[in-house]
């Protein structure tokens, strides 16, 4: 084997002999090999076989069922409305700076939030209020309540 | 929806307005969230932007409404 590697022999050198040879176990062999590919080429398996010499991840070839459009792109579907929600996400996880208030009015805040909270704003996230001269953004943490917007009512 | 911490006439004044409030209104029909929503926003600019945030997303959560109203008067790009 290792001269037909070395080119030294070909093949059709050995199968001869061998067929040639009553002892050899091949002496029955037919002359030529049917099926034979024309070139023996050693990356032909790993390239898909020599009768379709094609890498197999070069395929741009679009197929029935294929979830790609036209375009080569990834059309409507599962990820078009994760995309949608993603804009959402981004705008609710963005870290909102806490407003500083004075200490009196902060405790005047608090006192009117945690006495006035509606059972929907319970349920909220994030609710606003309008307080004395101002209009309140507040997060609800369950437990406590973070100021993230003030605004001076005009 | 009563509007008692302003009259109507001073928060919705076009067409635009009319439309922001109805798709507020269908989030939460709450005075101080549209009432505030309405007032973070300002401009008719920022109204068209959270209106057109709203439809593209098929938006009706009041939390995710008022946040993405402070970020567009902050001229945050949503």
């Amino acid at each position: 084997m290792n001269y037909i590697n070395a080119g030294v022999i070909s093949p059709d050198e050995v199968r001869s002999v061998l067929r040639e040879d009553i002892n050899s176990g091949y002496n029955t062999l037919p002359e030529e090999m049917e099926g034979e590919p024309v070139e023996n080429d050693p990356f032909a398996d790993l390239l898909g076989g020599s009768e379709t010499p094609q890498n197999p991840f070069s395929s741009d070839k679009w197929e029935e069922g294929d979830p790609r459009e036209a375009n080569g792109q990834f059309g409507e579907g599962g990820s078009g409305k994760v995309e949608k929600s993603q804009r959402s996400d981004k705008i609710r996880k963005r870290t909102r700076k806490e407003v500083r208030l004075p200490k009196d009015e902060y405790a005047r805040v608090m006192s009117e939030i945690r006495t006035n909270i509606t059972s929907e704003e319970k349920q909220k996230a994030v609710f606003k209020k309008y307080i004395g001269n101002a209009r309140y953004t507040i997060q609800n943490l369950e437990d406590d309540y973070r100021i993230i917007g003030k605004k001076e009512i005009q | 929806m009563k509007f008692t911490l302003f009259p109507r006439e001073k928060i919705i004044k076009t067409e635009l307005d009319e439309k922001l409030f109805k798709l507020l209104l269908d989030s939460w029909d709450n005075e101080e969230f549209i009432i505030g929503v309405f007032q973070d926003l300002e401009t008719q600019e920022n109204k068209q932007k959270l209106i057109n945030f709203i439809e593209e997303e098929n938006e009706t959560n009041s939390d995710v409404i008022i946040l993405a109203a402070m970020d567009i008067a902050d001229g945050i790009e949503i």
